[in-house]
This record gives structure tokens, C-alpha cells and sequence, in this order.
């Protein structure tokens, strides 16, 4: 194995493109890493909303094992996702109202196809398109790459009869954008409830000890046992 | 360059085991989902009962009675210390009118912008008294 990579002969452009590849891969995990992280930010921010949840129930004492205060945090969190849920629920159901009057009219009246994502009649129009497909390529260090941004199919335009697309489209982006940070904070909560659920009912008794002396001869003995009166001197004549 | 070293093996991993995280988000997506319809169901049964699911639990309603309990009585320790805050202190009562003194006004006294001579003084005596009561006793003095 080590004799075949001995008897590799590299070229200077192979060179500098194993030097460009490994760059290209270093970024890319990089972005990840960041990706990661700010994934771990936002939960770690949307499972706090369990603390505000259960403060008041955890500080009153009421809360008397594991199970129980996992029982109720969850019920608090399905209840809080179902909240914030509904909102989106019924942004949902008013866009597929709208669609659905919006195709009916493109159908019947205007007899338009319609595709509220395409160039024609739908979102895209106001969006530049561009032709990945007939993308320039080159040869670069003997790969080919492409070497400049692709033409453009669609230069972003209004068109009257997209005027549907150009309201039901976002509502249907929020709906699933928010839709996606809802369940992401759903999950952010239910891994916060495991891990509160460990730590507070978990105890650390690696200081305690059970024969230790040493704080009883600090303690006041209260109980009058073997404790000498304190006398006072008789004042003098 | 240690912590950018850490990103980078972070980003690597995370390639590594992004299906696997994906199907996970996927399965707790669907099992999300139907939870809302489960929850939407029961909101649906529980408002045909007259309640609502957001309504708060017994063990929440216990843990705001204590707390407002808790509250009453800091509340009323707080008024006890505020009491007994100026016992043994010295107060100048007469330096600050009580309410009953500001309340009722204070008498009226004349006040005389002539030099004050023996006779000045017969005078504002005369004009403060009862003229009854100076005119008996002028004829005691005669």
C-alpha cells in the first residue's frame, strides 16, 4: 500500500488540484460545524421555554418524583406546541382556501393552466430562473467545472395573472418555515425535559460522610446533657 | 486555531451522521404531527365539555395558590418591619404639624407695624380683647 502511493507520480496541476479539493472540503466542514452549532444555539434557546413552563410547579414543591414531573412537562409542552401549532394550522387552511378559489377561477374563467410555482402564471415570475442546465463548464486541472453563473431563463417580471401565487405562495413558505421551527422547538423541549428530569432529582453525596465528627463539636448542645452551668461570680464586697 | 480545528472535526462528524440525524427529525416530525391531531382532537372533546385544553392543570392551580400565599405573607412581613421601623427614635411632634392641627387653622393674631411702646401695647390689648370684658375691668380699676 505504501510502495503504491511511493510510486505515484503527480504532476504539478494534480498537485494543485488535490490542494483545491482538500481547501473545498475544509470549508464545507467548516460550514457544517457552524450549521451545528447555530442549530444547537436555537434549540438550546426554544428548550428554556420549559423552564418558564415548569418554574412555578418546581419552586411551590409539588413535584415529588421523576415521572410525575416528566408527565406534566410534557403535557405543558404538547399544549404549548399545540398553541403555537394552530396558528399556522389555520394560516394553512386559508391558503388552501385561497388556492382552491384561485384554480377554480384560473380553471373555469380564465381557462389558464395553473402551477403557482412556475414562470407563467405563478411565484417564479417575479424570480430570476436560471439555466443550470446549459451552464458554461471548462476544464479545470483537468475536471470540468463550470466557468461562469448561468443564462437566465427568467428575468424577474408582474404578471396580472399571478397575482394568486404572488399571496398564496408566502402564506404556504410560513407555513412551512415556521412549521419546521415549531417541530424543532417541540423536540428542543422534549430533549430539555429528559435532561431536567435527570438533574433534578439527581443528588451528589461525594461530600457527605456518614461518621463525620467534625461538625458536632461546632453545634450548641441544646439539649442540657452533660453541659455544665455557667456560674456567676459573686460580686465582690 | 484549536477552536477552529474543533469546527472543522464538528462539521466532518456532523456529514457523517447528517442521514441518520435526518431520519430522526423525520420520524419525530410525523410522530409530531400526529400529536397535533391528536391534541386537536381532544381540544375538539374537551370543548364540547365545556373546557379548554389550555386550561391550567389542579397541580398548577395548587402551586399559584401557594405562591400567593407566600406573596400575602412577605407582603405582611414586609408592613410589620415597616411599623416598627422608628420605634425608640426621636420624632419632633412639634416640628411637624399633627393632622388635627392641619386640619383647623391656626388663630389669627394681629399683627401691629407701629413701635412697640407701653401705650402701643394697651392698645393692641384693647383691640384684641373682649370690649365687655376691658370695659368691666376699667371699672373694677375705677
Amino acid at each position: 500500500m505504501i510502495n503504491f502511493f511511493l510510486s505515484l507520480k503527480l504532476s504539478e496541476a494534480d498537485k494543485r488540484l488535490i490542494i483545491a479539493i482538500f481547501l473545498i472540503v475544509i470549508l464545507v466542514f467548516l460550514i457544517f460545524g457552524l450549521l451545528y452549532d447555530s442549530v444547537k444555539l436555537i434549540m438550546a434557546r426554544q428548550g428554556k421555554r420549559v423552564d418558564a413552563l415548569m418554574n412555578l410547579i418546581v419552586s411551590s414543591g409539588l413535584i415529588v418524583s421523576r415521572k410525575q414531573f416528566k408527565k406534566i412537562a410534557h403535557h405543558k409542552s404538547d399544549v404549548y406546541f399545540y398553541k403555537v401549532t394552530r396558528v399556522y394550522v389555520i394560516i394553512l387552511a386559508i391558503a388552501g382556501l385561497l388556492h382552491l378559489t384561485y384554480f377554480l377561477l384560473m380553471k373555469y374563467v380564465a381557462q389558464m393552466p395553473l402551477n403557482i410555482w412556475d414562470t407563467q402564471t405563478g411565484f417564479a415570475t417575479i424570480l430570476p430562473t436560471f439555466d443550470w442546465a446549459n451552464i458554461e463548464m471548462s476544464e479545470f486541472f483537468g475536471v470540468m467545472l463550470p466557468s461562469n453563473w448561468p443564462p437566465i431563463i427568467n428575468r424577474p417580471h408582474f404578471e396580472v395573472v399571478a397575482i394568486g401565487s404572488y399571496v398564496i405562495v408566502p402564506l404556504y413558505l410560513a407555513c412551512m418555515i415556521g412549521g419546521f421551527f415549531t417541530i424543532l422547538a417541540y423536540l428542543a423541549r422534549t430533549l430539555r425535559i429528559r435532561k431536567l428530569a435527570t438533574i433534578l432529582f439527581s443528588a451528589d453525596l461525594s461530600e457527605k460522610r456518614i461518621h463525620d465528627l467534625g461538625e458536632l463539636a461546632d453545634s450548641e448542645n441544646t439539649e442540657g446533657i452533660n453541659t455544665p452551668e455557667k456560674v456567676t461570680p459573686a460580686p465582690e464586697k | 486555531m484549536g477552536n477552529f480545528f474543533k469546527k472543522i472535526g464538528t462539521g466532518a462528524l456532523v456529514i457523517i451522521l447528517a442521514p441518520f440525524g435526518l431520519v430522526a427529525f423525520v420520524l419525530f416530525a410525523i410522530y409530531s404531527v400526529l400529536k397535533l391531531i391528536f391534541l386537536w382532537f381532544k381540544a375538539i372533546g374537551k370543548f364540547f365539555v365545556g373546557e379548554k385544553l389550555t386550561d391550567p392543570l389542579d397541580i398548577e392551580r395548587q402551586a399559584a395558590q401557594i405562591f400567593e400565599k407566600e406573596q400575602l405573607e412577605k407582603k405582611k412581613s414586609v408592613e410589620k418591619t415597616a411599623d416598627g421601623k422608628f420605634a425608640g427614635a426621636t420624632i419632633h411632634i412639634y416640628g411637624t404639624p399633627t393632622p388635627q392641627e392641619a386640619v383647623t387653622p391656626s388663630p389669627k393674631l394681629d399683627v401691629i407695624d407701629e413701635p412697640i411702646t407701653p401705650k402701643s401695647i394697651e392698645t393692641a390689648k384693647v383691640k384684641n380683647e373682649d370690649p365687655l370684658a376691658v370695659l368691666l375691668e376699667v371699672e373694677k380699676d375705677d
